[in-house]
């Protein structure tokens, strides 16, 4: 499977606070740099491990468990695909 | 402390006159609406002060045709847009035209699952428009969340509604308990739904995202109303006065500032009205020493003036309110079928504006 934000939602850097936020109907999340990192990567292209591959080159400390886990977690809150 | 959604209520025109409408109860007052320029300088004030979502809502938008202009200028600012419509008028062509404009999520309402029942709760005929319209924002490729209001005479039928939506194809399906504001609270006692039909409608799932907008009458603790006064939702009315809530001017006592007088930026910041219950100092006991004072901020301030008279009061809907016994005595009366009132007693909005 090759994660996607679901239809609806995308991504808005926020001026004021420097951050990215993850905006869809009602609702924006606020997302730390992990989390931007991985979500820039889901474009429908990339499987997981092309994600976790690509994260690892770039970070060290990437752990492809917690990738995974915040993928799913998205996932199950209807954000991605 | 910044904003971030803009609620525009483009216009209170609509031709529904569902019977909990939450627009205000004196619709001629408002004929008078921001032009195509003013509403782009206040998405533009929006955006500076830190909102990113924009929610086009009314009475209908679509009685506004400068509709997909706004949309667009939201869009060259970044703003995620809304569409929050009946769907009535909306054609394809028109439809398509928004999509272009660059609109982000349409949130269409239906008042039921039956045809018959959606078209007399919505006073005219529109639940086949609606379904076409569904299809035409699935066709065109539009996310689509479908809204149902909840009251007595339609949530014995809710997981009837689900299924409708699901058939629909939504992305999301919200069901929403009436909120007694406006045209609800006139018409309450002829809304507000038993315990036992509350408790069937609340535990339904569904393969889409199903939101369940909850039932203060019947919570323990008061719903967080805007999630906090002036803390992160800005609604400007079709005169162009800026609110903290939708209903904010149902409290006499204060004071809002219009957009054609004052920047948002101001009126944000400095005007007394943002300020008055923002934030936790205002309040009095029970709400003074709660341990919940920051996660429902004392309830709703418009519910506390509508029902007590003084908007400093603890939200009756809470349990901890000693006003709650105005909520419990609806409940019971509500519960007693004998007692109920009658639906031909309602009063219904009157379409202002026109052209249905």
């Amino acid at each position: 499977m090759k994660p996607k934000l679901a239809p609806g939602v995308r991504l808005r850097f926020d001026k004021i606070n420097q951050e990215y936020l993850l905006l869809s109907p009602e609702r924006g999340l606020r997302l730390n740099g992990t989390a931007t990192a991985i979500l820039r990567l889901c474009d429908g292209e990339r499987s997981i491990a092309e994600i976790v591959d690509a994260l690892k080159q770039r970070y060290k400390d990437a752990r492809a468990d917690e990738i995974q886990s915040l993928i799913e977690q998205l996932r199950g809150r209807g954000l991605i695909q | 402390m910044r904003p971030y959604t803009l609620i525009a209520e483009l216009t209170y025109r609509c031709p529904l006159a569902c019977p909990y409408c939450s627009n205000p109860i004196d619709l001629d007052n408002y004929r008078v609406e921001l032009s195509t320029p003013e509403w782009l300088k206040v998405l533009e004030e929006a955006e500076a002060l830190g909102v990113v979502q924009a929610h086009f809502t009314g009475g209908e938008p679509l009685a506004r045709r400068d509709l997909a202009e706004l949309v667009a200028g939201a869009r060259r600012l970044g703003l995620y847009t809304n569409l929050i419509t009946s769907g009535v008028p909306l054609d394809r062509a028109r439809l398509e035209s928004l999509a272009k404009a660059g609109l982000d999520h349409v949130q269409l309402s239906f008042q039921d699952s039956e045809r018959d029942s959606n078209d007399r709760i919505a006073g005219c005929v529109s639940f086949d428009h609606k379904r076409q319209v569904a299809q035409w924002v699935k066709a065109i490729g539009l996310p689509l969340t479908i809204n149902v209001v909840l009251h007595r005479d339609n949530i014995d039928r809710a997981s009837d509604i689900v299924s409708l939506a699901e058939s629909l194809g939504a992305d999301r399906i919200e069901l929403a308990n009436t909120q007694y504001h406006g045209w609800a609270l006139k018409n309450r006692d002829s809304l507000l739904p038993t315990k036992e039909q509350l408790d069937r409608a609340r535990t339904l799932t569904s393969k889409a995202q199903l939101f369940h907008v909850k039932a203060d009458y019947f919570s323990q603790y008061p719903k967080a109303c805007m999630d906090g006064w002036a803390r992160r939702f800005i609604v400007v009315a079709p005169d162009g006065v800026a609110l903290p809530c939708h209903s904010a001017r149902s409290i006499t006592t204060l004071k809002f500032e219009n957009v054609r007088q004052r920047t948002l930026q101001w009126i944000w910041r400095d005007s007394d009205g943002f300020n008055r219950f923002r934030g936790t100092d205002w309040m009095a006991d029970p709400c003074k020493g709660c341990d919940r004072r920051e996660t429902d901020f004392g309830g709703c301030r418009c519910q506390s003036f509508a029902l007590t008279g003084n908007a400093e009061a603890t939200d009756p809907a809470c349990s901890l309110s000693p006003d709650h016994q105005l909520i419990s005595d609806a409940r019971l009366k509500a519960s007693k079928a004998d007692s109920q009132v009658d639906v031909a007693e309602r009063a219904f909005r009157r379409a202002i504006g026109g052209d249905p």
